[in-house]
């Protein structure tokens, strides 16, 4: 049997698995060489599992199906806990039955106990429908006292300790991010008011009405999309992934769609511009890099060069800016891909840079993957490179790694350039600044590097954004 | 270094938070379920993934693992784990899955599908899924551009053989036989990997 016939048998029989004649085909190549069977079990395997690696699950839907198909089944059966043993409600009655005569004192209690429970009943029968329902994270009220039963009324106010995932009643779910105030339901009309951090809402379409979220700037109203809010230092941002959001601020409005942002604040609101970013080689790379992503998310691989001395090899993906501006995102993952790249200094980040040859002068705000966060700049081009890491690995890790996920924040106010870092992209602390002469445009954007040519790196970032003059719509 | 977050499945044991979500379905807080399927089926899905021989989806099957476990949470004991325990309910409905394929298999004259089905019961038990799937990123991280590509037209794009074939310009029989090398090529990488880190 030549190679070929195997590989189109098997290749075809992947594509149509549900296909008698491909699955015929291949089997008449399995009895003519039987041992090939292990090999495509193994390459079964494999297609699967890029499968669940690359193509993954719309997160959400299977715990949509699982509880339509609990929706006509009886809830699981009581359990009780007594001295660290536990019995089923069934398991209780057969032991009951079994049991002696009880005694008067015990029926007293058990009366006490029956009437307690039918009590604590009737409360939840007349309860009030929750506004929303905590699905996972650590959420607070103002007082600090947790939420009880992870229900939450309209009107709650509630702070973020932790990530946090609400749902509302017609399904759309709201994920906070550490450190988010939302007020939940404040007003009728409205399912929240996002007082200050971050959210992603997921909204489920309607037939008719407006999921609505408002923050001191403006209201944003959708009808069936995923969008982000940020709101911090006097200003909304929303950033549209899908379907159209409407930003109000009193009688004015825009529209604004997926992959497009908008800003509110005292000045009015505002379309963002569009995020186009260019993606350069800057130097000599060895492995070359592999780029995905668009506006706001990219995943970097390969990258094989470093960032220091008078001269980088780098991946940059940037844009130009034009006076002051504030970069930040989210690096979420680098990768390292061998021990021998040990003590780990592949480094990813934000870098702002007086044009795209190897030996610009430039400022970078850095994550690397076991050497913790700091800022490097050259001053000059062709100039040696100087560096500062105020948060190493030991300091936050106890000499481990990996320093990811971490948020960077590089800021420029004139000719000076800050980079600042954060756990949560809520509070920041300041590594370090340069301070170096530059022109009115420059480029900014995010950075790779393996640190070691030959041996590749990779990182993930999330929530690029590049917000111009100082931050101001 | 792998750049995914350790799922739940190889975590330590204990898990306080889904104990707490626990508690509340069973005090009839149906709603505490659907935190405790978010958090768990990533790490479910990855288990499944390299289990499910064909006639069987990953879908189906976390789905059913879930269920069950939602009927029987009862004997859930608290502390022995959230993970292991849903994993064995999804271990015996695959088990159940693989005998209701082979002899559906053997009926329809499948010749492949009972195989698989076979291959697949007994690789039930080989390591954990969940430590193959970083070190198949890692791989896939290190594929040359242009081979790289080609997967991700394949499984991210979900293009059809001939689609990929079109866009680059090649023949439908190279694409075969790039897709079919470079899966090869990954099943080696990790095995490499997979030694080089148990040495």
């Amino acid at each position: 049997m030549s190679q070929d016939a195997f590989i189109a048998a098997v290749e075809d029989w992947l594509e149509h698995p549900e296909d008698a004649a491909a699955e015929a085909a291949l089997a008449a190549r399995l009895r003519a060489e039987p041992t090939r069977a292990t090999e495509l079990a193994a390459l079964w395997r494999q297609h699967r599992r890029l499968h669940v690696l690359l193509a993954p699950a719309d997160p959400g839907a299977l715990a949509g199906s699982v509880l339509a198909e609990l929706a006509g089944r009886s809830r699981p059966r009581i359990a009780f806990a007594s001295g660290g043993r536990q019995r089923s409600a069934s398991t209780r009655r057969v032991a009951a039955r079994g049991a002696p005569a009880r005694s008067w004192p015990r029926r007293l209690a058990a009366l006490a106990a029956f009437l307690l429970a039918a009590l604590g009943l009737a409360m939840l029968a007349t309860e009030p429908e929750s506004a929303a329902i905590v699905l996972d994270g650590d959420l607070r009220r103002s007082d600090g006292a947790p939420i009880a039963g992870g229900r939450l009324p309209a009107g709650s106010a509630v702070s973020a300790l932790t990530p946090a995932l609400l749902r509302f009643p017609d399904g759309s779910t709201v994920a906070l991010a550490a450190g988010a105030r939302l007020a939940v339901q404040p007003a009728a009309g409205l399912a929240a008011r996002l007082d200050d951090g971050r959210l992603t809402a997921t909204v489920t379409p309607r037939g008719s009405g407006r999921f609505a979220i408002a923050t001191a700037e403006g209201v944003a109203s959708v009808l069936g999309t995923r969008f982000t809010l940020d709101r911090a230092a006097g200003r909304t941002v929303v950033t549209v992934d899908e379907g159209h959001v409407r930003l109000t601020q009193g009688a004015t409005a825009i529209e604004v769609a997926g992959g497009e942002r908008g800003a509110a604040s005292v000045a009015g609101v505002a379309r963002l511009p569009h995020d186009t970013w260019h993606s350069t080689t800057i130097g000599d790379l060895r492995p070359a890099a592999v780029v995905r992503g668009a506006g706001p998310r990219w995943s970097l691989s390969g990258c094989g060069g470093d960032l220091y001395a008078n001269a980088d090899q780098c991946q940059f993906i940037w844009r130009d800016l034009d006076g002051d501006g504030v970069l930040t995102v989210r690096v979420a993952a680098i990768t390292p891909t061998t021990e021998k790249m040990q003590p780990f200094w592949s480094k990813a980040g934000l870098m702002l840079r007086c044009g795209l040859r190897p030996e610009a002068a430039n400022v970078a705000v850095l994550l690397t993957a076991g050497q913790g966060a700091g800022v490097q700049w050259r001053s000059v081009a062709s100039g040696e490179t100087a560096d500062t890491w105020p948060l190493p690995a030991n300091q936050r890790y106890g000499g481990g790694g990996p320093f990811a996920p971490g948020w960077l924040r590089l800021t420029r106010r004139g000719d000076e350039i800050t980079g600042e870092h954060s756990s949560d992209g809520l509070r920041w602390r300041r590594l370090g600044s340069a301070r170096l002469t530059l022109p009115h445009r420059v480029q900014v954007g995010l950075v790779v590097a393996s640190h070691l040519a030959g041996l590749p790196t990779a990182a993930e970032f999330e929530h690029l954004d590049l917000l111009p003059h100082g931050g101001q719509p | 270094m792998p750049h995914t977050e350790p799922p739940a499945m190889t975590a330590a044991p204990v898990d306080p938070g889904s104990d707490a979500l626990v508690a509340r379905v069973i005090a009839g807080d149906r709603d505490a379920y659907e935190a405790l399927v978010r958090r768990h089926e990533p790490a479910l899905r990855q288990w499944l993934a390299g289990r499910c021989p064909p006639g069987a989806d990953e879908n189906e099957m976390a789905q059913r693992a879930f269920v069950d476990a939602y009927l029987g949470l009862a004997r859930y004991r608290p502390g022995g784990g959230f993970a292991p325990w849903l994993i064995g309910i999804a271990r015996n409905h695959l088990r159940l899955e693989y005998r209701r394929l082979r002899t559906a298999a053997e009926r329809a004259q499948r010749f492949v599908t009972a195989q698989l089905a076979t291959a697949a019961e007994a690789a039930l038990d080989e390591p954990d899924e969940a430590l193959e799937l970083p070190l198949l990123r890692q791989c896939l991280d290190e594929l040359p551009a242009h081979l790289r590509d080609l997967i991700d037209r394949r499984y991210v794009a979900g293009e059809r053989v001939e689609e990929v074939a079109g866009a680059l310009g090649r023949s439908v029989g190279a694409i075969k036989k790039h897709l079919f090398l470079i899966r090869r090529r990954l099943l080696e990488c990790v095995q490499r990997k997979r030694l080089a880190g148990s040495t």
